[in-house]
Formats: structure tokens, sequence, C-alpha cells
């Protein structure tokens, strides 16, 4: 008998980019062949069949494309893989699936054809609505390119909108993120992705850092941009449901709650990383064997490397670190059915300390991070490593 | 057969090439081929060679047939060179008849020679002197050579110079050693005395001891017995060290050697203690060594509380090498259980430390390093303080008096005036002034010894550019006015901490050390605030603000296994840390905070 509780979620890795932003070091390669997406296409088809002979059988939850820039597809090779989806694992028409999309690659007519291939959640990846933020991001794309894509979304029929954007900028002041709060709520998104710039050391953006070209702003700084996007977005009726992300209630993010509950997720694609039977393991970044795969390469092509294989208690120790990030916390009855932890009983000393020191709580059942502790919530999360 | 023995030290200050001439000697004796030599053979702990340092006693027998025809034993018992190891010196010193005093040509006789040379003298030692480092371009033998005939009496004619790197004079060096040194003249056939001149523990054997036979003979399976406790044991293993253990059957007066007894409990072995044979026990001991009193004392603590134990068993162990550390267990508020250990100087407190930490696996915080104090309280009862948290309350104080040490200082004389500064800055009071040569002049002062125990040797030697040398004992106990400088971590005190200082320098020194901690402690979730107090009177105040940003903003499916990393990295720097109260202290900041800097 399958556990109602156990589903799971797919995540559909499209590696590609026009251009290298110059904050990134995720896995993206420029598209420079014009038949790679199509190889590339083929490869996940039959990657998603022989991924469907292992792990079929639960249900599926929710779909999420994301990337490097998903909306290279073109809508008919996005229908062509949540068809192939439907057939090996099961979609349903109620189910969430995201796709991000770049404004700087989208317009109405691509925008309904993907809405029409079954997408029914767009994650934008506005950044800034400063170009000169989006200069030094190295962003394609314009502050009107931004409003333009969300206009067209709503007119290709998009109800479910998250516009991701980027705070703490070199040279960004209060006034300068709260006009970008401003410009973002104006345009009514259900959701809004709040991500503190992380510097990483082999970016275009890091080396200039390091170079004493521009400076990363003080953490006092960013910690006050962060209070103050929570005040405005409380204000606009936008609730805080994780440490970076906001929505209209009702509208959070379905497939990113599922990773914060600690659910299993299969990765389709270079570089994804799937998390199931206490497994977490990343396939290849080689996009020659998914090129090579769609011209009907053997089996395992994906095969990548295991980051992690857990313990019983690595296991529970992980869905704690994951559901203190959500603000809603963790419900300490389901988690002791869950995995048999009693976490009030096995951290009792650090609760007390942190709960005493107004770092947590416990209200209704759930223990959760206090909101004045988010932003040094590692502090915090790090108590529960064992 | 002990006409043959020639029994030999060799003094020399640091870096004067001991380590080196003594490889050399080795070499030509045979007692290692070219194959088995490796850099400074004789100092065997990773430290020594890491510090250029010797710390630890190697007796090694070598054979030599000399210029004359016939066979010798030269015992070579090797010394330390550092101040705080003066007692290891006169360890070894008294098993010899002679020592070879090395001084480098372009440098000259310095004060911690000195002082060994007058210790090898007083025991009626023969001087054999040699003048090393003659290939350097800046050296001059000759007028080393003046400055030892001069300074010690030494018979310039009879000063070989040499070249322990390049093995230059070698031979003479060894042919000066049969020559000049008399042989031991102990009686054979009297009952057994055997000086225990150093030992160590080996986990098959049990405590080895190295000893040197002044009278009678020792031969395997005899039965021992330690004069100081009456203990008695079987001889299992007699042998000598030429360099590696070699089993010999007997051992008679005049010759040096080691054993081993099956000695399994380390506390049963005095180092200094006299060797006699149970069924025919000499008179009495042999004339005891100097007893050696720790100079300097601190607070020793495992990181993890539980490691206690272990502590407790490597310090046993080491003490059995080294007679001079002493420890017995306290307890802080702030660290947990630990022991309150006595040491000869600040090298000797770091060496023990560090040897403790790599040979036994532990990871300790020291507390700040202090004298004894002698306290004239009120009553009129006197109490001796090296722990700070044991300072009485002031309005119980009479007066306190610490200890003084008559301090030696050799310089070249255009240093003369920054040498008398920084000794005034020190609280120091002149004692004399003495030309030893043209240039060279002694200056003696009468010192604090808490001053001298952090950073004035360091600080000699930036002010006279390396040139200054310097010796000092205790010559006693004089009133001071001092107090006691507490310091609060969110407002409790942390009684490792706490430190004893001259009353004047109270607000810089609390200035200073509450700088010092809100440098290296890091920020925290909590707010933390360092004060600095005497009593209940706060005079420095320093705030390390609550940490305002540690978070990872994103974290979906591809970023859990990172964002689990970070945090276990995390956790593991926290390993590093003492966790006082709320507060997490560097266990550096220990240290580092009692390091003056104020030069």
């Amino acid at each position: 008998m399958i556990n109602q509780q156990d589903y799971r979620g797919i995540y559909i890795h499209i590696p590609f980019c026009k251009a290298k932003c110059n904050y990134c070091d995720f896995y993206s390669v420029p598209l420079t062949a014009a038949d790679w997406l199509e190889k590339y296409t083929r490869g996940l088809a039959a990657e998603i069949e022989q991924r469907a002979s292992s792990y079929g059988g639960q249900p599926i939850h929710t779909v999420y494309f994301g990337g490097g820039t998903p909306s290279l597809l073109t809508p008919a090779q996005i229908e062509r893989l949540l068809t192939k989806l439907d057939q090996a694992f099961g979609l349903n028409s109620h189910m969430e699936i995201t796709m991000e999309a770049n404004p700087a690659t989208i317009d109405f007519k691509y925008l309904r054809g993907c809405r029409l291939a079954g997408i029914n959640r767009l994650s934008l990846g506005i950044q800034s609505f400063v170009d000169r933020e989006l200069r030094l991001l190295g962003r394609l794309h314009s502050a009107q390119d931004s409003e333009k894509a969300v206009r067209d979304a709503y007119a290709a029929g998009f109800h479910n909108i998250n516009l991701d954007l980027i705070y703490g900028i070199p040279g960004q002041t209060i006034s300068d993120w709260v006009f970008n709060l401003r410009q973002a709520m104006a345009l009514d998104p259900q959701h809004l992705s709040l991500y503190l710039l992380q510097l990483e050391p082999y970016t275009p953006l890091g080396r200039r850092v390091e170079a004493g070209q521009l400076y990363m702003l003080e953490d006092e700084q960013e910690y006050q941009l962060y209070r103050t996007s929570q005040e405005l977005l409380a204000q606009k009726g936008y609730q805080q449901y994780e440490i970076s992300n906001f929505a209209v209630p009702g509208w959070e993010c379905q497939h990113n709650l599922l990773y914060w509950d600690s659910r299993e997720y299969i990765g389709l694609g270079a570089g994804a990383v799937s998390f199931i039977n206490r497994v977490r393991f990343r396939n290849t970044n080689l996009l020659d064997r998914y090129l090579q795969a769609g011209a009907g390469y053997p089996l395992g092509f994906w095969q990548g490397e295991i980051l992690e294989k857990m313990t019983e208690d690595q296991r529970w120790i992980d869905a704690v670190v994951l559901g203190l990030r959500t603000t809603r916390g963790i419900n300490l009855t389901d988690f002791n059915k869950r995995f048999g932890v009693d976490l009030e009983q096995v951290y009792s000393g650090v609760i007390h300390e942190l709960v005493t020191g107004g770092f947590m709580m416990i209200s209704d059942g759930y223990l959760r991070l206090a909101p004045s502790a988010y932003f040094i919530s590692n502090q915090v999360l790090g108590r529960f490593i064992q | 057969m002990q006409e043959n023995i020639r029994n030999f030290s060799i003094i020399a200050h640091i870096d004067h090439g001991k380590s080196t001439l003594a490889d050399r000697l080795l070499q030509f004796t045979g007692a290692l081929s070219e194959r088995e030599m490796r850099e400074q053979f004789l100092d065997k702990m990773d430290l020594e060679r890491e510090k250029g340092i010797t710390i630890k006693l190697q007796p090694v027998r070598l054979n030599y047939r000399a210029a004359d025809g016939k066979d010798y034993i030269l015992n070579l018992i090797d010394t330390p060179g550092h101040v705080d190891f003066s007692y290891e010196v006169s360890r070894s010193l008294a098993c010899c008849e002679g020592a070879l005093l090395v001084v480098d040509a372009s440098q000259g006789i310095e004060a911690q020679t000195l002082a060994n040379v007058y210790m090898a003298m007083d025991l009626n030692l023969e001087i054999v002197g040699a003048v090393n480092k003659i290939d350097l371009p800046g050296a001059d033998p000759e007028k080393v050579k003046q400055e030892m005939e001069d300074v010690l009496g030494l018979d310039q004619n009879d000063i070989v110079a040499i070249s322990a790197k390049l093995g230059l004079g070698i031979d003479e060096v060894l042919e000066a050693i049969v020559k000049l040194i008399p042989p031991p003249q102990g009686d054979e056939q009297g009952p057994l005395q055997a000086l225990i001149f150093d030992s160590y523990f080996d986990s098959y054997k049990g405590a080895i001891c190295y000893f040197r036979v002044v009278s009678g003979q020792l031969k395997k399976g005899d039965i021992i017995r330690m004069m100081s406790s009456g203990k008695e044991y079987e001889v299992a293993e007699l042998g000598v060290l030429s360099p590696y253990m070699t089993e010999v059957e007997v051992l008679k007066a005049g010759e040096v050697g080691y054993l081993a007894a099956g000695i399994k409990n380390v506390s049963d072995t005095k180092v200094g203690d006299t060797i006699t044979l149970a069924d025919r026990p000499a008179a009495e001991p042999l004339p005891g060594y100097r007893e050696v009193k720790p100079m300097v004392y601190c607070g020793l603590y495992p990181l993890e509380n539980n490691d206690y134990e272990k502590l407790r068993d490597a310090l046993d162990k080491l003490k059995l090498n080294d007679a001079s550390l002493l420890y017995e267990p306290e307890t802080s508020e702030a660290l947990g259980f630990g022991f309150r250990c006595g040491f000869l100087g600040l090298l000797h407190l770091e060496i023990i430390k560090e040897r403790l930490e790599r040979e036994y696996d532990l990871s300790l915080l020291a507390t700040a390093p202090s004298v004894i104090y002698q306290i004239m309280l009120t009553d009129g009862s006197i109490v001796y303080v090296s722990n700070p948290t044991y300072w009485p309350a002031p309005q119980k104080i009479e007066q306190v008096f610490e200890p003084f040490v008559k301090a030696s200082i050799m310089v070249p004389n255009e240093y003369v005036g920054p040498v008398m500064e920084l000794c005034q800055d020190k609280r120091g009071s002149f004692v004399n002034m003495e030309y030893l040569s043209t240039q060279r002049v002694m200056i003696t002062y009468k010192l604090p010894l808490s001053e001298i125990l952090y950073d004035f040797f360091d600080a000699l030697k930036s002010r006279t550019r390396g040139y200054a040398s310097l010796d000092y004992e205790l010559s006693g106990y004089e009133p001071a006015d001092l107090v006691k400088l507490d310091i609060f971590l969110n407002g409790e005190v942390v009684d490792a901490l706490s430190m004893i200082v001259h009353r004047e320098r109270a607000y810089y020194r609390a200035r200073n050390v509450t700088e010092k901690l809100r440098r290296i402690i890091p920020r925290q979730m909590y707010e933390v605030v360092i004060q600095a107090g005497i009593g209940t009177k706060i005079i420095a105040r320093e705030t390390i603000k609550a940490m305002r940003k540690d978070v990872l903003a994103k974290c979906y499916g591809g970023d859990i296994t990172r964002k689990k990393k970070l945090l276990e990295k995390q956790k593991e720097g926290k390993k590093r840390m003492k966790q006082i109260g709320r507060v997490e202290v560097p266990k550096d900041a220990f240290l580092t905070v009692l390091q003056v800097d104020d030069d």
C-alpha cells in the first residue's frame, strides 16, 4: 500500500543560458549549437523512461523546470516532456507545474505556448528593476523588459507568478531596494522570492570584489534591507513563509515546500540532484552524455556522484534543518509520527536555550524560528547538527 | 678500565652549534654511519628539531682510538641550552668530569653560557674550550679565544678552533677531550651508587632510567634499591646507548648506561635518586640534585571535559621525564576540571603543553601564567598564591610580596641605553654594570619575575638586534603594589582570565586585554560585553555586537547537501571554542590576552 504522504516532486534541469550572469556559479553552459536543445530534450525523454522504471509508483506532487534557462525550450519541447512525464509517472491537471523564465527570452506568444503546453506557474528572474543593478549583475534584460514580461504572462493566462529579486547588490541603498520592492508589488505577483546576493569567488562579480573594485554591503546594511522587505511586504498582504520567500496566502510554491518538508524528489537532466531512499545524488554534468543519449545511447548515462548516503539519524536531522526554514516550522506531533523522534526531548537543552534567548519558539505544537533569527538562521540550525 | 673513560657534557648557547658538533662527534667516531646520519640525531623529539633546541638529555657512548693508540670510551651527555632548562644542565654536569664549552666565533660568550660554565666550575669540571663556526665571514676566533681567557681563565693554547658544520677540527676536539678531561675515579669494588639523571616511560619495558655509576658495579639480574623510597626491583635489561640501545652484562664505576627493571608505576622513579644494591646497599645516597622549584604556574584544562583522566595520565608520564614539572588538580568555574601546573619558565610551559597535545592527542587550554606571590594578611598570617582565583579580598591584604630575580644581561656596549630603558620600564632597579672587554658589558638589574615572564626576552632581543643574552636567578621576595584584575564576560567573572598586575599598570592592562578579547572573540548570536575590573570597580569595557547575518538565502533540492556541510563545518569550528556561560571563546584567547605588546 502506498503511504499517501509519500509523494515526490520532479525537477527538470535545463543547463543552457544565453550568457552567464556575473554572480552565478551554477552549472550552465552557453547555448552554442542550434540542435542542442532538441537533442537534450530527447536525452531527457530517455532518462524519464529509465527513471520511471526504477522510481515509478509513488504519486508525483509537483513539476519544476529550472536552470539555467528553461525558457530556452520551445513550447513544443515542453509539451513533449510533460507528455512523457505523464506517461511515465502520471501527472494531473491540478498539480503545480512551474517554469523559470528569463525576461530577456520571452514574449507573449512564447508564454501563451508554454501555458497551453501545461505550465501553470511562472517564476520570472527579474532580479532588479534598476538598470544599473541589472548591468552589475550581468543580466541581459532591462527593467522595462521585466514589466513587459509580467504583463505578457498575465495576458498569456498565467495566474500564479513569482518574481525573483536580488538584494545586497554593491552600492544598493535602502531606498533603491524599496523602489525595487514597490515596482515588483505594483505588478501584483502572487509570490516573491527575495535572495540575498551571495558572493561566489569564481565569478566575475567575485573577482571584482576581490580586486577591490566593488564593495559588498556590511552585514548590518544587508540585515536592514531584509528587515525592510519583511515590513513592506507584510503591509501589502504578502506573508513570509520561508527565509527568502513571500506569497499571497494560498499561493506558496508547492514544489519548494516539498523540499523544506524533506520529501523525496527526482532530478532529471545534467547536474540535477535527486533524493530517494535516504540517498542524495547528482546526475552527470557531462552534457555530451545527454546529447548522445537522445541518439539512443545506453542505460545509466546520467550516473554522476552520490552526495550523501544517510543513516536513519541523518535522515531526520535533514528534515529538521530543512523544516525550520519555514516560518510555520515543524509540527512536532507529525514529525514524531513520521520519524519516530521526539524533538522536544532529544534537543531539550538546545531548544530551551534558544527559546529563552528569543531565537526560537514553540506554539500550537510547532517548533519554529523566531522571526528575528531568520537572518542568523545558520547559527540556530547548526545547533541541531549532531 | 676507568683510565679509558671520559664523561663530558657540551655547554653552548642556543645556535652556537652544540647539536651539530654532537652529530659530528658521532660521525667521526663511527657511532653512526653516513646513512644513519640525520640532522641533529640527539634531538629526538620533533619539537626539539622544530624549535632548534635541545630539551631532553640524550646520553651517547662513543668509541674512540686516540693518537696515543689507546681505545677510549667517551660518554657524551647532551645538555639543553635555554634559560628555562638550567636544571637539566645541572643534572648532566653532575655526571661528568669535564665539559666542552662551544662558543660561536662571531658571537662570543653569552650570558647563559657563562652561567652554565660557572655551574660546571662549581662542580669541579675540567673545561675544554672550542671556538665554532670559524668558517663564517664574521668569525674572529682569536678575539673570542682572548675573551674566553679573560673571562673564564682558560688557557688560549688549549682552545681548539673548529667548524662543526664543515667537520673542521673535530679530531682535535676528541684529542683535547682525552688529554684534558680526567678519567673517573670511583671505587669499582665499593657498594653501588648510581645517579639517575634522566628517565622516560616505555610502554613495553616500563620506566627506563639513564644513570651514571659513581661507585661499585651493576649487573643484569641484580636486585636494585631506590634509596629515596626503599623500593626494590630486579634489573631486566642493562645497556649503553651507542647511540642505539645495546645490552651489556655489567656497568662499573665511571660508566654511563640505562636500565629497565619492570618499574610499572611512574611515580616510583625519582629523577635525582641514587640506585644501590639491595644485598649490599651504600651507606648513604649521593649528594642530591638541586631541588628545582617551578617559577611559573598556569592552569591546564582539557577542551573536552571528559579528557580529564587522559590529561592526568599524560602528566604522570611526562613527569617521569621531567622532574621539574609539578601539577595538582584544580577546578575553574569557567573551564571545569584541570590541573595547576608549575614550570621552569614560559618556554618550558609551551613545550609541555605542545607535547601533551601532540604526544597524547589532547586539546588543551592554558590560563594566565603566574608567579607565586607571598601575601601577608591583616591577621598576620602569610599565604602563597599562584592562582589569581585564590587572591584574597583587598581588605584582607596587609602587604603583597612578589618574587624578584637578579638578571644578568650581556650586550655590546652600544646597547646599554636601550637595555637600561627596558629594565626601568619593567620596574627594574639597577644593581651593577661591568665591562667584560672593551666592547662587551654585563648589566645587572633586579627585576620582578612576573615582568620577565611575559615578553622580556623578546623585547630585549628586539631592542638589541638580537645581541643581548640573558640569565637570571631568583633573588627573593619584595613588597609590591599589586592588584587582581578580573575579566567579565556578560557580567560574569571568568576566573581563568584573572591576572595579578601592578596597580600603576592596571588601567593599561585592562584596556589592552578587553580590546584584545574584542578582536579575538567572534560575533555571536548574543551581544557580548567584555569588562575588566578591580574588585567591583569596572575600569575598561568593550562590546561585541550580536551577529547580524549568517544565512543561506537559497536552499532547494540541489543546495541541501552543501548547506548541511556548511553547518557541519560551523560545528567543527565550535570545537576550537570554549563555552563560557553563553559566550564562545576561542581557546587561543586565554594565552593571547596575556601577551604584552606594549613596545
